[in-house]
């Protein structure tokens, strides 16, 4: 029995404003607005290598949004805006699109020219749980020049924060990349942006990028800090409704085109228009160094806290590589500012440790950086510790100081931001990542725990066809855990279901939350590195609420067991995420765990459960779900269900097979056995008494092979003795099998009271393997050799001292641990000689049985065999015939440590000869006829015994 | 078995280590045995012993015994391996020397006109030893109480072709 939560649409409606400009937004058209700039010829070309200005124009043609039906409006339109984006010859820019619901959801792009032109695009759809990258070079092939360079807002209809995107602009020749997330402008609560800058040195390319999103003309002020000379006084300009402009920071906000831009320092933005209406970012590029970086802008406003975290601090490369690391703080308050702040990382062993950074003072308006490579090489951190956290702190009002905490390789080539946010108000501790895995592309997850408590969480990857679930992961007070799936694809690790990431995968959708009623309390984000190629790009892309209890089971769902036996019951919990995805199930840690009935099964804290007594029980488990609702507005709230699956299980007698006194009848037991090798089976039962007992012995096995053999002139017989049917009617069972086979079940049924109770035994039951092959020669009439090198005239197949009748040759290989003898067994089928006396009748003799010796050969690779009929002397007759059909077995007999064992036929040869010879008028005239033979006979694999009951040496000619 | 894999030969070892224990322990027993030199000077041994080990026997009772070719030589022997009755030449003498007779079954197998089906051609690789198990009183009629000596040859032929007869010395059971 399980429980499960039925998914309702847990997100509160939203207002008809938001469809309003939803609607709005549907129309297809193309506007062109004036505009004020500082400097309206100025682009990125000039950081973008080989990439010439290109000045947007008044007209675009590009393809219109005429798809969208406006009565198929059924959810909230959202959208998500880009500052910049920008198209080149050596640039590779593309916009990825990432659902996270499990309904294929349209992505709606407008895009704007620099001058604010507008280009609504026909919708893209992405599918469900998935992301898409689009090529943005071939998405606005159509368009015209003026949208080579602008900004970008996606719509679409969902869930909030149910569709993320990000713009990557990637210069690849130089090892360049430049991303953004596209941000909620919703989200944005002042008119203020800030920014703090650390550059490698002073001989950097950079641009700083404003845009306005909104649809009202806005008044930009910008102020700069970090420039010789200093800025003199703030520049204003006016951005026209969408539009976006790139400025030099020392020609534009300065007024110095020749001046020197600091390696530290930091921008502040203010505008007129309402919060969010203003995006800004900074590019900064050494294309000779294959340095490239982005710098963020943060509303001061919308922190609440004075602290700044950071998940994913990079001490090492991916590669292991040492990297090097600093700290840029910038005091935008009035008054100084004391910083300090730690550094946390968990040491191979598991335990969490802490680098304390020394307070510094940051006078007012002022930026300082601090290395952090000397300081983490002081606390002697493993080398194998690569990553960690990092915590910022100060004591001047919430919002004064602002951080970028970076690492990079020694050549610049690397650089790994991280970045910052306010622990107190972070997003949901949930989201979804794009995972790309292709080339050499690396996406590692990171998850860090912000609070002083020890919190759990679970991280999946969901992929076409599949799920592979990390199940609960616990991680400590200000733990970070770094989770790389591909690494994981690699080791092909299997997930707590038992199931592994396909080896060819390289793309897929990650999804983690926190678990329990626990929300903000995790951060997490996502980095896809490629080594190769020299980048890294960083995206944090948050649910609406954590995800929330969906269904919960036991497993295993029923269980019949005997006494004694114990069985782990484990409690299961399936999640959905707040867009109804569900994720991987995973066990969860019940509270509780009890049963109906201690008299048959008892259970233990873990759910682990010992049969006791006959009868039937349910096991049940009681733990709480979380169940998340999303309240307009942002926020989340939780309640609990109560969950409390049942299990039942059956204890009943138990029913066991044994072989030499052990139990074999154990799931985990191969017994390994040799054809030929006596197995001598019985049962017991426990707790019960049983009847109708059946035993099902799959296989070619007889009951035994006797063979009885002195020497060639006494008695000998060979006799099969199959398995009776009411043998296997007994509680205990001897036979032995011919043919081998792995594995090999054996089953022992039983009724006890009015039910059948059945055990089975695995076998591997091992045979030799062998070729057998054969030659022949000639029937011949004349003299041959006898034994005693005395010569006879004989009607003869073949010669011992020339060619002998039918050559055999063989190999054989035994399996591993198998030992035994080989050996060569010839019976006669039917042999019937005649002879014609000078007077008196004709003479026969006929006869079957075994040819002469028992075995013909041990061990031996050749036998050979030349029958013959003497005549001695031949005078004596007037003709002479034979026709003799054999066949020819090898053998094996396995040698046993214990027991008995007999032998068993592997493979064997039919072969015959015949021929008659016929006396002229002469004793010297005799000629040959009616000669037959089988020539180079086949061999054949066989499970039939040879048997008989004489010897063909006991025969007489009658 | 020359092809066969390591293990089935070790098995083939075995087989021949078992063959010269039978053999040496034939010696301690009740064994003479008669050894003719080939050309090269070393040794083809027949030996002739008592197979189940008793050298009293009551009168009436089977008696058996065991003929082994062993070839102490450096290379190898061959000879023709069909049955007992016709390839060893038996001679059983009571104790007044005299040749006993024949069974109807000793006859029937000893004659050279008699049928034959199994006729090997058989070679004996150097250090490697041949057994057969022989019933005395199958082929010959032991009718009385008394002292018995009982011999064995048969012919071989060495790596040049030539045939060599080799000769058991003789050994003695007791019939009471």
């Amino acid at each position: 029995m399980s429980a499960f939560i039925p998914r309702p649409f847990r997100n509160v409606p939203r207002s008809f404003l938001v469809l309003f400009i939803a609607l709005a937004s549907f129309s297809s058209s193309v506007h062109s607005q004036e505009r004020g700039r500082v400097n309206p010829s100025r682009t990125m070309a000039s950081i973008f290598p080989g990439l010439e200005s290109e000045r947007g124009c008044c007209s675009a043609k590009g393809a219109r949004n005429d798809l969208i039906e406006l009565s198929n409006v059924q959810n909230p339109t959202y959208g998500v805006s880009a500052t910049y984006y920008k198209l080149g010859p050596n640039l590779t820019t593309t916009l990825m699109l990432n659902n996270k619901g499990p309904e294929p959801i349209l992505a709606m792009p407008r895009i704007y020219s620099l001058s604010g032109t507008r280009l609504d695009l026909a919708p893209i759809s992405v599918p469900a749980t998935s992301y898409l990258e689009v090529d943005m070079n071939v998405m606005l092939a159509a368009a015209g020049p003026d949208f080579r360079e602008g900004s970008l807002k996606i719509n679409y209809q969902g869930g909030e924060y149910q569709m993320g995107a990000q713009v990557k602009m990637v210069n690849e020749q130089n090892g360049l990349i430049w991303a953004e997330q596209l941000v909620y402008t919703s989200k944005f609560v002042s008119n203020k942006l800030e920014s703090v800058w650390w550059l490698p040195n002073e001989n950097m390319e950079t641009r700083l990028v404003v845009s306005n999103t909104s649809y009202s003309s806005v008044t930009v002020t910008l102020s700069v800090d970090g420039t010789t000379p200093q800025q003199s006084a703030p520049v204003q300009i006016t951005l026209a409704r969408s539009e976006t402009r790139v400025l030099d920071i020392m020609a534009d906000l300065v007024g110095s085109p020749n001046g020197t831009l600091h390696i530290k320092g930091g921008v502040s933005i203010t505008h007129t228009g309402n919060p969010g209406a203003v995006l800004a970012r900074m590019f900064i590029a050494k294309p000779s160094h294959g340095y490239s970086a982005a710098v963020p802008f943060i509303d001061p406003e919308n922190t609440v806290s004075q602290r700044w975290h950071g998940n994913g601090f990079r001490f090492r490369n991916v590669n292991g590589a040492k990297l090097e690391s600093g700290i840029a703080v910038r005091n935008i308050g009035s008054s100084v500012s004391r910083v300090k702040g730690k550094i946390i990382y968990t040491q191979p062993n598991g335990d969490v440790s802490l680098i304390h950074l020394p307070e510094r003072q940051i006078p007012a308006g002022s930026t300082r950086t601090f290395d952090l490579g000397t300081i983490i090489d002081n606390a002697s951190v493993p080398a194998s510790v690569k990553i960690g956290g990092i915590e910022i702190e100060y004591d001047t009002p919430k919002g004064s100081i602002i951080t970028l905490v970076q690492s990079g390789s020694s050549n610049g080539e690397h650089i790994f931001q991280v970045p910052m946010f306010d622990p107190q108000n972070m997003p949901s501790s949930a989201g979804g990542f794009p995972w790309k895995a292709d080339s050499d592309f690396r996406t590692i997850v990171y998850i860090k725990n912000e609070t002083d408590q020890p919190r759990k969480f679970t991280a999946d990857l969901l992929f076409e066809g599949g799920k592979y679930g990390t199940g609960l992961i616990s991680i400590k007070p200000g733990e970070t855990k770094a989770i790389d799936f591909r690494q994981i694809r690699d080791d092909q690790t299997p997930d707590v279901n038992g199931n592994t990431i396909p080896l060819y995968l390289e793309q897929g959708q990650i999804a983690w939350s926190v678990a329990g009623n626990a929300n903000k309390t995790l951060s997490g984000r996502s980095e896809q590195i490629s080594l190769s190629r020299g980048i890294a790009s960083t995206y944090s892309c948050a649910n609406c609420c954590p995800n929330s209890f969906f269904a919960a089971w036991l497993e295993p769902d029923a269980v019949a067991n005997s006494i004694g036996g114990i069985t782990p019951f484990l409690a299961m919990q399936q999640d959905t995420t707040c867009f109804g995805t569900e994720t991987t199930p995973y066990q969860v840690f019940a509270d509780f765990w009890d049963t109906t009935n201690q008299n048959v099964a008892e259970v233990e804290f873990d759910g682990t459960t010992t049969a006791v007594g006959i009868g039937q029980a349910e096991i049940q488990a009681f733990w709480n779900g979380t169940v998340w609702y999303n309240l307009e507005g942002g926020f989340c709230d939780s309640y609990n269900v109560p969950n409390s699956p049942t299990a039942p299980i059956e204890v009943v007698p138990l029913v066991e097979i044994l072989r030499n006194g052990q139990v074999i009848s154990n799931p985990s037991i191969t017994t390994n056995v040799s054809v030929g090798e006596r197995i001598d089976l019985s049962s017991r039962i426990t707790d019960g008494t049983g009847s109708n007992s059946q035993w099902s012995i799959p296989g070619t096995r007889i009951s035994n092979y006797t063979v009885t053999y002195t020497n060639e002139t006494g008695p000998t017989s060979a006799i099969v003795t199959e398995l009776a049917p009411e043998s296997l009617n007994q509680t205990t069972v001897q036979f032995y099998w011919i043919d081998g086979a792995n594995p090999r079940i054996v089953e022992y049924s039983v009724n006890i009271g009015n039910q059948t109770f059945t055990a089975q035994a695995k076998f591997n039951v091992r045979r030799p393997t062998v070729t057998l092959s054969s030659t022949t020669a000639d029937v011949g009439l004349g003299s041959v050799t006898l034994p005693d090198n005395s010569s006879v005239f004989a009607l003869h197949y073949g010669s011992p001292t020339a060619t002998p009748g039918i050559t055999f040759s063989a190999s054989a290989t035994l399996p591993p641990g198998v030992a035994g003898q080989i050996v060569w067994v010839q019976v006669v089928n039917l042999s019937t000689r005649k002879r014609k006396p000078n007077l008196g009748n004709e003479q026969v003799l006929q006869g079957a049985g075994l040819d002469t010796l028992f075995p013909m050969g041990i061990d031996t690779a050749s036998e050979n065999d030349s029958p013959l009929q003497p005549l001695d002397p031949s005078c004596d007759y007037t003709s002479v015939s034979a026709n003799d059909s054999f066949s020819t077995f090898l053998m094996f007999k396995p040698q046993v440590a214990s027991g008995q064992s007999i032998y068993v036929p592997l493979r064997h040869i039919s072969w015959s000869w015949a021929g008659t010879g016929t006396r002229g008028s002469n004793c010297t005239s005799w000629t040959l006829s009616n000669v037959s033979r089988t020539v180079n006979p086949q061999s054949m694999d066989t499970l039939e015994h040879p048997e008989w009951v004489a010897n063909i040496t006991q025969f007489e000619f009658r | 078995m020359r092809k066969m894999n390591s293990k089935v030969s070790v098995f083939a070892l075995l087989g021949l280590l078992a063959s010269l224990a039978i053999a040496l322990f034939a010696q301690s027993v009740d064994r003479v045995s008669l050894n003719d030199e080939d050309k090269t000077g070393k040794l083809v041994e027949l030996t002739v012993g008592i197979a189940n080990d008793k050298e009293n026997v009551a009168l009436g009772e089977d008696v058996r015994i065991s003929v082994v070719l062993f070839n102490r030589t450096d290379h190898e022997i061959s000879f023709i391996s069909s049955y007992a009755a016709r390839d060893y030449l038996i001679e059983v003498r009571d104790g007044s020397n005299q040749l006993l007779p024949l069974t109807e079954n000793g006859i029937r197998l000893s004659a050279r006109s008699a049928p034959v089906w199994r006729n090997r051609a058989q070679r004996l690789l150097p250090g490697a030893s041949f057994e057969t198990g022989i019933s005395v009183t199958d082929l010959f009629r032991i009718d009385e109480p008394g002292k018995y000596s009982i011999t064995v040859s048969r012919a071989i032929t060495n790596d040049n072709g030539q045939s060599i007869r080799l000769n058991s010395k003789a050994m003695t059971i007791n019939v009471n």
